[in-house]
């Protein structure tokens, strides 16, 4: 293959699609989403005005906080430091698209679950801490502290509840590289429909394939600091936590950035546990519907929880976490090692 | 048609990461070429926004060791006056009464003792 060509693919994955354009786009569209379905569950309208019911609202927002806005600098803030944290945030959650299957660019290696949890879970949550403290304040801090406890439970989860599909299909089928997203997402579907699988083991695969499902959505809440886990921004006491000085272009990328977040982790879970477009292919209509279809599931189970709930306290977001997400994913991921 | 690189995950890591490089320097410069900053700044504008209280007030998060060695006294002490308040206010005089005579017995008691040990030993 030419370098040219290459190079070519590497642009257009990391710019256009599934890049930082579509990425955007796609971000953009989410909170819409996310914004109308719990705006219409509390009997609200949501977003209505820019755009066919309000489609373009958070385009408009974002824009409008980019370029037309002024920031407002403290006496120790440092914008420029709050922007790159975004930015860390923003390219790693980009870059990570590239591992699956959407990508034109298809980048694969054995083990590159590590390589998605080094830019799902770590790079992302750095980058939180870099915008926060670029902006020091009190009620910054406190958010950020909340966020690092909250944290300490939520990734473990994450991870475990990830690592279960990957390591039932490495133990099913040896011939595939194993722990790699690709192949993981490739092969996932094979696992719910239980082919050259036996009864018994089918059973059981399906209830840890639910329970990581179930583990993972709990976990994403969290990370994404959507109800009932928002007690890091919790505007009541902390004005908006870690968000509380950021303002024109810096708060469009950290909203952006917020979007993203979202939106790649409800990818894997589409992926990773579902199988994106499975049963169909990629370049078909069918499995672009399908994957459509998966996405707006998981993102309005993502929306219901959050409308349905109200806000924990910090030590009973922990223990929730603890209790209904990382025992029962930690269990899951024993069991995998063992059927 | 989507091109499919294997790589080893070290390579993949190193990639990945200068991908991310890349990112951070178009979105850094993006932010440069469209921020405005606010011009005038105020007062209002460059103190950071703590409810609305003054930066002062933060002086006030870590207690002096002065202040920590009040609180502890106070928190010894309170016990001593509640002791003492239980013993001597209850509103009944022969409590008062055996009070203030444990008091002064034990003081006269040692009054003798070391009257006796000044008359023995000498001061």
């Amino acid at each position: 293959m030419e370098i040219a060509t290459m190079i070519g693919y590497a642009l257009l994955s990391l710019f256009i699609f599934p890049g930082l354009a579509a990425l955007s786009a796609i971000s953009l569209f989410t909170e819409w989403f996310v914004r109308k379905s719990v705006a219409r569950m509390q009997n609200r309208m949501g977003p209505a005005y820019v755009g066919p019911i309000g489609l373009l609202q958070p385009f408009a927002d974002f824009f409008k906080l980019l370029l037309v806005k002024r920031y407002v600098e403290q006496r120790y803030s440092s914008p420029l430091l709050a922007v790159m944290g975004a930015a860390i945030g923003i390219g790693a959650l980009t870059v990570t698209l590239l591992l699956f299957p959407i990508s034109p660019l298809r980048l694969i290696a054995s083990y590159d679950v590590i390589i998605f949890i080094y830019l799902t879970i770590l790079w992302p949550f750095l980058s939180l801490i870099i915008i926060s403290l670029a902006w020091p304040n009190p009620f910054v801090i406190a958010g950020v502290s909340r966020a690092i406890a909250l944290a300490i439970v939520t990734e473990p989860t994450l991870v475990a509840s990830i690592l279960v599909p990957m390591n039932i299909i490495a133990r099913k089928y040896s011939q595939l590289p194993p722990y790699s997203v690709y192949y993981t997402s490739i092969a996932v579907s094979r696992l719910w429909t239980g082919i050259n699988i036996d009864m018994g083991s089918y059973i059981i695969t399906l209830i840890l394939l639910a329970i990581s499902i179930i583990a993972s959505i709990i976990a994403i809440q969290s990370k994404v600091m959507l109800k009932p886990f928002d007690i890091p921004e919790a505007e009541q006491e902390l004005i908006a936590g870690f968000a509380t000085e950021f303002s024109g272009p810096v708060y469009a990328f950290f909203r952006l950035f917020h979007d993203m977040e979202i939106t790649v982790l409800v990818l894997a879970i589409v992926y990773i546990f579902l199988g994106g477009p499975a049963p169909f292919n990629h370049l078909s209509v069918e499995g672009i519907l399908t994957l459509l279809a998966k996405y707006i599931v998981v993102l309005f189970i993502v929306s219901l929880i959050r409308g349905a709930f109200g806000r924990f306290r910090i030590d009973q977001a922990i223990n929730k976490i603890i209790k209904y997400a990382l025992i029962p994913s930690v269990i899951a991921l024993i069991i995998s090692f063992v059927i | 048609m989507a091109l499919t690189i294997i790589l080893n995950p070290i390579t993949l890591m190193l990639l990945t990461s200068s991908f991310i490089a890349i990112l951070i320097a178009l979105i850094t410069i993006i932010f440069k070429a469209v921020a405005k900053k606010e011009g005038s700044m105020s007062e209002d504008a460059i103190v950071m926004y703590i409810g609305g209280e003054h930066e002062s007030i933060l002086t006030l998060k870590f207690p002096s060791s002065d202040a920590l060695y009040w609180a502890v006294l106070k928190r010894v002490f309170r016990n001593v006056y509640n002791y003492l308040i239980n013993s001597l206010h209850t509103g009944n005089v022969l409590d008062w009464l055996r009070y203030m005579s444990m008091w002064y017995g034990f003081l006269m008691t040692l009054a003798i003792m070391v009257s006796i040990l000044v008359v023995l030993y000498g001061w």
